[in-house]
């Protein structure tokens, strides 16, 4: 454990509103002497008590958080970042290859359909990326990107995103946010470790963010894209101001007085400080979410005042806030990439709305100094097919899902500047080159924490399960810097 | 068998005090990191086998793995040492490294002469010595003084003979406000009624025997079975829908079996004849069969749902894999429920730790698979028994004749409409034409066009209102327009509407069983193990049977022998091998559970793993005179929570002392009371107990669940329910894996993949925000100050005491109850001023109450 981080817990103690009781210090010291535990490798079947204390990863970390802007739906590669000149050559011909997997066959064609995006080249790294994203293009030289990903045996969507985020296209199954959460706990003793924004609407299949078979408490906070933000962490109408203070400072002393009758019941001492985490959480998760302060060039930076790009904006803002206080993972749930008709001018509005702020986020984190500690992601569970779908009005067709190559990107938190991993063929159609799959990326990503996703595990019903599962995961080493 | 036993007894022994062995102290290591490659399923890395002593001597490609005395020269030793093996990430622990250098420094000794070749799977003696495999013995009741006995039972006998052993005594009996309060929330999961309380204490000082009184009434409520119920539920699996996938397709019959399973545990069903429904119910009652199904019938064919709980795909997709899982996924719960052992973990391969073999899990498999037949796979609605009567069919062929009628004579009334309606339109053309029209609308309504000759069919064009047909909707048009009708034609349609939904109403509800039966079938269905798993790579047939390990025991295959069944018969002789009071798990693993959730801690600590992964007993001979007693008193769980809840170790204080928490921190001898923190249901039902909102129905089908306006998932509708059925207790709620209501699943309510052995325990802020600012914990407060208003008057004093009684079950000590008046009274001057500040205040007292470490901890 860091000594800044204790510095700030004691300096929480000296100005903590409760009035923090001698049992309560207690405590906390106690947490204090939990936190050089290691990663709770095989906890036991029977009642334990598990926490959000930051724990020691099995190897030094490149990355402390993350935040994971996930475009649910499926974002065209072919119309973004992976250029595919063939497709415009045969555009409104027949498909040469062979057989093509349509997930929705209503409106199916084998008809290629050409890009009319153009690519150039961005940054030193000459990276290609369409006219779409431009603001991505300005951060070219800060991200690697995968033009390879490969969901091996998924298919469409729910499965897709529990794929991407759990593993495996399952039901119950933890998310990545609430394993690195169990196996590091969290920075921030006033915030949740694990926060999921969503904005526009729930994914299908949500919740993303469950913890599934871990202890709840390495489920993550819904944050939501109106008031009230977070579930019930608004006092109640009539208790609003000092009566909730006066309301929780009788309850403390109910408590600590049951305590006394029960000296040294842990249980009872860990509720107590519930209470005051929970209090805390009020005041902190108030202000994190309280974007009002931020300046009106950041503000600009992210495109907060416009009404494009504003939800978007103000979920990168709140998950910047959230990582410079501590909080581990903060995913961004944006399900509005689905285009079976009329893509390309629903490209064009959605990437206008995701493209400035999700490159501001990476601009503003690399400001703060924070980049290097923080792991950004962007992209989905799928990409599009290179064929046309006429689903819809005519003459405005759309691309139905490809889950066997597309694209994604990462910045920061220890991976390579200006990098391209891997390569589809020459339709976008199948990831040929340095092919991730799932379990890659989430092995990956866990690798950057410094924890190997094959020893993290969580044992139930006697197995000893792990985000892997029964499958293999390879690191990408290729995308390390 | 008297040899086995030997060496189970020698194993006990402290390890320095005998030579490491082979069998003993090395194997279990090979097997769970080496068999794998050298030796299992054939196969024979570098030609290296390490399943016997003389085959490491004997070596591989490389040479021998092991030179007895010279751990310098040994291959294996090197091999591990530097991290060559085994392959993988997976490395031996430094203190497993180290036992193995030590015996091969010792001489690398056996215990005895190894077998001449190993036949299949190789189970040591060491391994069948198990601990959990060997038979349930009826150890003596160690003999306590006189003085002792009078106070105590034989449970404590047991427990005193540890305590002793480690210069720890009892604590005293815990006080009778505290006690009743343990007992009510132990046994029916609901804090006892401040008169309750107050009559019992009131008891118990003049009558000794008020306690066991108080424990009989507790066994009798009703609300019994829906507490331990709960508990049943949680180990079997229990859910309201399919799961497996996003669909989470709805089991609308599912709470049958819920019902089945509180029923059973109210009636004290005996555990065998429990078990036995549950695994084999249809096969009792020879189903399938003609005819209609007597009641009792129906509840064995619905204790079968145990079988059916697993999470189950095949309601949304056909394919294999999704079958497979489910036979897989209901292995798993039969065996951690039943065996308290993770067979699961040998589908793949045999087991790394527990000598279960993987063919021991397809033998499991076997008993199951004519009833879930892999090859002629049905889906969810395709099992659902139909409860159709011949009386259902009877009163629904008498309805209809009655619907009949009423149409008759609705047809009638409409006629007559149509007569008038048809009169009063002629009206409305030239009288010349009038019979004309007539005769062409009476053609018209006949037959409508078929008949009309082209000059009628015109002049019906011309004056299309005279097409008066007579049904209800048509006719309402046309007497619209005739006002001295209109009222008595809308009367004469509400009546027919009426009259319809009135018979409807007494239609029979044909509702259906999710049970598991049998396609009577020649040849069986066949089970064969598959290779590494996969259901694609079927290997060696195998029939049905239980562990390997146990066959010194008892006869581990499973042979029907009712040949009169029309089924298979295996369930139910596998029950009756379960049940027999000779199996050396089942007995220990139901009182062990049983008794967690008296103690809040297992005598072994992991309830679903009596493996070698698992923890061993604490008190092994009160384990096992439990078991045997359990069975010996016909099986009965009423009888075994009279034992345990009149023994002196049950009802100690909780209250921890310097000198035995020195000694015992973790409590594990039992020298005093546990305190536990209410699970996620019993917070909700208490609560709703002491705001007098809970809605006692019960039985039948759930409470549904919805997604408020913040996408939270809460009890009941969005709106509130006229009945108050969203008050109803948490075993009614619905269970639906993909929606879990958040107020429960905060809490720790069990998510069921595939189901819960023992729950965890969290305490994390979102529970604290819950009890400080969720919708349901601020209105149940209100409801709660409305209640102590009315019956404690304005009074702040009184007020304060009422509350704390009512949510504590006691009376507020002196200091208590002065800070909470003084609170009441300083919260309502700071509440804006107004009528009913004071009730505010009140309210915000009364949810301090319930969310305080006295409400929510069983003490």
């Amino acid at each position: 454990m860091n000594s800044d981080f204790c510095q700030s817990r004691r300096h929480f103690i000296g100005s903590n509103a409760f009035n923090l009781s001698a049992i309560g210090l207690a405590t906390l010291l106690n947490e204090d002497g939990l936190l050089a535990a290691t990663v709770p490798e095989k906890p036991a079947l029977t009642p334990i008590v598990y926490d959000t204390l930051p724990k020691k990863p099995h190897f030094q970390p490149r990355a402390k958080a993350m935040i994971s802007l996930f475009m649910g739906g499926g974002p065209s590669h072919m119309d973004m970042f992976d250029p595919k000149p063939l497709l415009n050559k045969w555009d409104g011909k027949l498909f040469p290859g062979g057989e093509i997997k349509f997930d929705n066959t209503g409106g199916a064609t084998r008809t290629v359909m050409g890009s009319p995006f153009k690519f150039s080249k961005h940054g030193e790294s000459g990276i290609e990326m369409s006219e779409l994203i431009p603001h991505m293009g300005g951060i070219a030289d800060e991200m690697t990107l995968i033009r390879s990903m490969n969901l091996k045996g998924i298919r469409n969507h729910v499965a897709g995103m529990k794929a991407m985020d759990t593993g495996t296209g399952l039901n119950g199954k933890p998310a990545l946010g609430s394993w690195i959460t169990y196996g590091l706990g969290s920075e921030s003793r006033d915030l949740p470790a694990f926060v999921a924004l969503v904005i526009r609407k729930n994914p299908p299949g949500s919740p993303f963010w469950s913890s599934g078979l871990l202890p709840s408490i390495y489920q993550g906070t819904h944050v939501r894209e109106q008031e009230p933000r977070i579930m019930n962490l608004d006092p109640p109408e009539y208790l609003k101001g000092s009566a909730q203070d006066r309301q929780l400072a009788f309850l403390e002393r109910v408590n600590s007085r049951h305590l006394a009758q029960h000296p040294g019941e842990l249980d009872l001492q860990a509720r107590i400080a519930s209470y005051q985490l929970a209090a805390r959480m009020q005041t902190a998760a108030t202000d994190a979410l309280d974007i009002k302060k931020e300046s009106e060039a950041t503000r600009k930076l992210y495109g907060a005042d416009d009404d494009r790009t504003k939800a978007l904006a103000e979920a990168c803002i709140i998950a910047r806030r959230l990582v410079e206080r501590g909080v581990r993972f903060v995913q961004i749930w944006d399900y509005s990439w689905d285009m079976h008709e009329n893509i390309n001018e629903a490209l064009v509005k959605r990437c206008g709305a995701s493209d400035q702020p999700s490159a501001a986020l990476v601009k503003d984190l690399k400001s703060r100094g924070l980049l290097d500690s923080t792991l950004v992601f962007w992209g989905g569970e799928m990409g599009r097919l290179p064929v046309i779908q006429t689903r819809g009005k005519a003459g405005k067709p759309g691309r139905d899902h490809n889950t066997d190559g597309f694209s994604i990107w990462m910045a920061g938190g220890g991976v390579k500047q200006g990098h391209i991993h891997g390569a589809t063929d020459e339709w976008g159609l199948f990831a040929t080159e340095g092919v991730v799959h799932h379990h890659d990326y989430l092995a990956t990503v866990m690798h950057l924490f410094g924890l190997d996703a094959t020893k993290l595990a969580y044992k139930r019903n006697g197995r000893a399960e792990t985000i892997l599962g029964s499958a293999t995961g390879n690191v990408v080493n290729g995308i390390l810097a | 068998m008297k040899l086995v036993f030997a060496i189970a007894s020698s194993v006990a022994l402290p390890l320095h005090a005998v030579e490491l062995s082979f069998e003993r102290d090395v194997r279990p290591i090979l097997k769970a990191h080496c068999f794998h490659c050298h030796g299992e399923e054939g196969e024979m890395k570098g030609d290296l086998d390490v399943r016997l002593k003389r085959f490491l001597d004997q070596g591989g490609e490389s040479g021998p793995a092991i030179v007895a005395g010279k751990p310098h020269e040994s291959l294996l030793l090197e091999q591990i040492k530097n991290g060559e093996m085994p392959k993988g990430d997976k490395k031996l622990k430094p203190e497993e490294v180290a036992k193995i250098e030590q015996w091969i420094t010792a001489g690398a000794k056996t215990l005895r002469p190894e077998p001449e070749k190993i036949e299949g799977h190789f189970i040591t003696e060491e391994e069948r010595g198990w601990w959990a495999f060997r038979p349930v013995r009826r150890p003596d009741v160690p003999a306590m003084t006189n003085d002792e006995a009078r106070m105590t039972n034989a449970v404590d006998a047991f427990v005193r003979q540890k305590l002793v052993a480690s210069k720890l005594t009892p604590s005293a009996e815990a006080d009778p406000a505290t006690l009743i309060r343990r007992a009510y929330f132990d046994l029916i999961g609901l804090p006892p009624t401040a008169q309750e309380v107050t009559a019992f204490i009131q008891e118990s000082h003049q009558s000794p025997s008020s306690y066991e009184r108080l424990i009989e009434r507790l066994l009798a409520r009703p609300e019994y079975g829906e507490r331990w119920g709960r508990h049943w539920l949680d180990v079997v699996g229990y859910a309201d829908s399919e799961g497996f996938d996003e669909n989470d397709t709805e089991r609308p019959s599912a709470w049958r079996y819920r019902d089945y399973v509180i029923r059973a545990l109210n009636a004290d069903l005996p555990f065998d004849r429990f078990i036995t429904e549950q695994l084999a119910g249809d096969e009792l009652i020879g189903y399938p069969k003609e005819g209609e199904l007597k009641a009792d019938e129906i509840d064995k064919l619905t204790a079968t749902g145990f079988l059916r709980m697993a999470p189950d795909g095949t309601a949304s997709t056909k394919e294999k894999a999704a079958q497979n899982a489910v036979i897989t996924e209901t292995v798993k719960i039969v065996s951690s429920s039943l065996l308290g052992m993770t067979v699961g973990c040998a589908e793949c391969h045999d087991h790394r730790f527990d000598p279960i073999l993987q063919k021991d899990f397809y033998r499991l498999r076997a008993v199951l698979e004519p009833g879930l037949n892999y090859a002629g796979w049905f889906d969810p609605k395709k099992r659902e028994v139909s409860l159709r009567t011949a009386w259902d069919t009877k009163k629904e062929t008498r309805l209809n004749a009655e619907l009949k009628a009423i149409e008759v004579e609705y047809q009638k009334k409409l006629n007559a409409y149509q007569e008038c309606t048809l009169n009063a339109e002629l009206e409305a053309i030239p009288e010349k034409d009038r019979e004309f029209g007539r005769a062409a609308a009476l053609k018209w309504r006949k037959d409508r066009d078929k008949s009309l000759t082209p000059e009628e069919k015109k002049f019906l064009a011309d004056f299309p209102f005279l097409k008066v047909s007579a049904s209800e909707q048509q006719l309402n048009l046309f007497v619209q327009r005739h006002d001295e009708k209109v009222k008595e034609f809308e009367a004469d349609v509400a009546k027919h509407k009426a009259d319809v939904a009135a018979v409807n109403a007494r239609m029979p509800k044909i509702g259906s069983v999710r049970a598991l039966s049998e396609v009577p079938a020649r040849p069986l269905p066949v089970t064969k193990v598959f290779l590494r798993g996969n259901h694609e790579s079927p290997g060696a047939e195998v029939g049905p049977g239980d562990l390997t390990v146990l066959s010194d025991v008892l006869a581990v295959d499973i042979a029907p022998k009712d040949k009169s069944l029309p089924t298979s018969g295996r369930r139910l002789a596998f029950a009756k091998h379960l049940t027999s009071g000779k199996h050396p798990l089942v007995a220990r693993v139901l009182v062990n559970r049983f008794w967690m959730h008296h103690f809040g801690r297992g005598l072994v600590n992991s309830a679903g793993d009596f493996g070698a992964q698992g923890e061993k007993p604490s008190h092994p001979e009160l384990l096992d005179w439990l078991a045997s007693e359990f069975m010996s008193s016909g099986w009965s769980l009423k009888q075994f929570h009279r034992l345990v809840m009149n023994s002196a170790t049950y009802k100690q204080s909780s209250l921890r002392r310097p000198e035995a928490e020195r000694l015992d921190a973790a409590n594990v001898l039992l020298w005093r009371m546990n305190v536990r923190r209410l699970e996620a249901e019993t917070i909700r039902d208490a609560t709703l107990a002491v705001t007098g909102r809970l809605n006692p129905q019960r039985f039948g089908e759930p409470v549904g669940v919805a997604e408020d306006a913040n996408a939270q998932v809460v009890i009941g509708s969005k709106e509130p329910s006229s009945d108050g059925r969203e008050f109803r207790r948490s075993i009614y709620v619905q269970q639906r894996r993909s929606a879990l209501p958040y107020q429960l699943a905060v809490f720790d309510s069990p998510q069921m993949e595939p189901n819960c052995e023992a729950r965890n325990i969290s305490t994390v802020a979102p529970q604290s925000l819950l009890l400080m600012n969720s919708s349901f914990v601020v209105e149940q407060s209100r409801a709660f100050a409305k209640r102590v208003m009315s019956e404690a008057g304005d009074d702040v004093s009184k007020q304060a005491a009422r509350a704390w009684e009512l949510a504590f079950g006691r009376q507020p000590a002196a200091q208590d109850h002065r800070d909470a008046a003084a609170y009441l009274t300083e919260q309502t001057k700071s509440l804006p001023a107004g009528s009913d500040a004071a009730e505010k205040a009140l309210a915000s007292l009364c949810q301090a109450l319930l969310g305080s470490n006295p409400f929510l901890y069983i003490e």
